[in-house]
């Protein structure tokens, strides 16, 4: 028999969209800038009609109209780059910040959703189309498979995959990117396996983006070094992340954690090659490997020579 | 943070994974189960079960989307401790409220197909859901999926409580009728 307890059982199993959904809805606030904007052209209505038609009011009422008073500062508007003469400069440490929110993601200053879930685009203003390996193809010009894969890395079958998100009204493109990555492993569903006990896979992944937004976190960084391959700058960074099993009478160095097994070398390879932003990330390889990776993508001979640091002219 | 970011933690084994994942949805989760048991210690304790079902899940899962997958583990691990606790004494918290309201429109003398598999329940709902309009289906979501009051709804989507009330109606009448047309009820 149907009952509301099967029901909703039933209900807690449907697809993670509906659930996404809910969480994440906020209702449509006013733009604040309509606001003030409407109460702007109000105040300047009723300020202009005023200096109309008061004079006037006065004049018929047998009112004396004091004379305007030129030399009498009053309250200035500024536009923050025509500064009043009148007024002292401001130093700059006094300055307003200014935000450029062009390409800014996911605006986590406006705060969480109620359920301190992640603020995704507005679907009603923004279009998210996938991107396929032809998609890819068109719109960064290749595959982003690099012509070097170290020994025992494979893409699992699986091509490139991306995104495109349009905003409706203008069309214009505000994020995009598109990634490949090559794993010593795969679990039936796609994800990087762990060739060993330590539950981190090896490999690295390829990201590309031409409005050059490839993350929403930050990753630690230990040390960061400016190298060039064939005149193209690449910044190569390292970070060392800890893995388990943790010991949990004694705590990590950096006090986050308790002491781990050991840990495990990130390399990102940071450049920019035609217009669009890369990122080699790897996990638990060799910095050499990721070296040779990146001088595959860049097209320029890999030398047994290469010292970070130092301009790689091509051979 | 993001929530790959908290889920390279869960695989490094980082208790710090945990208190991430409490900073951000910590509240949410609690709320849901509060909806569900109306007891804070019982919704705090259900939490935190489903912050160790998490531990023992990730890895190998690596859940995507991150907040759904925890939300489900709470709302399956309240759910399970309400009819236990419901064994013993009847409970008071919203979601009965919600429930009885369901039955108001499901309960039927008529049995179902003994063996109707349940994953042909969820299409069914999930096609219901694709019928309502976005503001509707969030209505529906957060009424019977988060066990949310009236009141908690309005005040997440402008609408006045009144105003969500009758929808609320509408929309299960809407569900009768379309689990009838389909033999459901």
């Amino acid at each position: 028999m149907m009952n509301a307890a099967r029901f909703s059982s039933a209900l807690g199993k449907v697809n993670d969209k509906y659930i996404m959904e809910a969480a994440a809805y906020q209702r449509k606030r006013k733009s604040s800038r309509l606001k003030w904007g409407a109460f702007a052209a109000c105040f300047g209505l009723v300020f202009t009609v005023t200096t109309i038609t008061l004079p006037g009011i006065l004049k018929g009422l047998g009112g004396v109209v004091p004379p305007p008073q030129p030399d009498v500062p009053g309250p200035m508007v500024s536009d923050g780059l025509h500064q009043p003469s009148i007024e002292p400069l401001q130093p700059p440490g006094e300055r307003d910040i200014t935000i450029n929110w062009d390409n800014v993601a996911v605006n986590e200053s406006a705060g969480k959703a109620p359920d301190a879930a992640l603020l995704y685009r507005d679907p009603e203003l923004y279009a998210v189309d996938s991107l396929d390996v032809n998609g890819v193809r068109d719109y960064y010009g290749w595959d982003l498979a690099p012509a070097y894969i170290p020994d025992g890395l494979t893409g699992g079958g699986s091509g490139p995959g991306g995104f495109l998100c349009t905003e409706k009204a203008t069309g214009r493109i505000v994020e995009e990117q598109a990634g490949r990555s090559f794993w010593s492993g795969f679990w039936e569903d796609g994800s990087p396996k762990s060739d060993d006990d330590l539950y981190i896979p090896t490999g690295f992944t390829v990201r590309a983006s031409r409005l050059g937004i490839l993350h929403c976190a930050l990753l630690p960084v230990d040390g960061e070094r400016a190298t060039d391959f064939g005149g193209v700058p690449v910044t190569l960074s390292h970070a060392s992340l800890p893995y388990g099993p943790f010991d949990p009478t004694q705590k990590a160095p950096d006090g986050l954690s308790n002491m781990p097994a050991g840990y495990y070398d990130i390399y990102v390879a940071a450049f920019t090659l035609d217009g669009v932003a890369y990122e080699i990330e790897a996990q638990r390889l060799e910095l050499e490997e990721v070296i040779k990776i990146t001088a595959s993508i860049i097209n320029t001979p890999y030398s047994d020579h290469f010292t970070v640091g130092n301009s790689q002219a091509p051979s | 943070m993001d929530d790959n970011a908290i889920i390279e933690l869960f695989f490094a084994r980082s208790e710090q994974a945990i208190r991430l994942l409490d900073e951000k949805y910590g509240e949410a989760c609690h709320r849901l189960s509060y909806h569900i048991l109306h007891s804070r210690q019982d919704a705090e304790e259900c939490v935190n079960d489903a912050y160790l079902a998490a531990w023992n899940a990730i890895p190998p899962a690596r859940p995507n989307p991150l907040p759904a997958f925890l939300c489900k583990i709470v709302r399956n691990l309240s759910l399970t401790r309400y009819h236990r606790d419901r064994a013993a004494k009847r409970g008071g918290g919203s979601y009965t409220v919600a429930l009885e309201e369901l039955e108001g429109c499901l309960a039927s003398s008529h049995t179902v197909e003994a063996d109707m598999e349940e994953q042909e329940l969820i299409r069914l709902i999930e096609d219901f859901l694709d019928l309502l309009s976005p503001e509707n289906r969030v209505l529906f979501m957060r009424r019977y999926w988060f066990s949310d009051s009236c009141g908690e709804i309005a005040e997440r989507t402008g609408l006045s409580e009144k105003n969500v009330s009758v929808r609320l109606t509408r929309l299960r009448k809407q569900l009768q009728h379309y689990f009838k047309e389909r033999g459901v009820i």
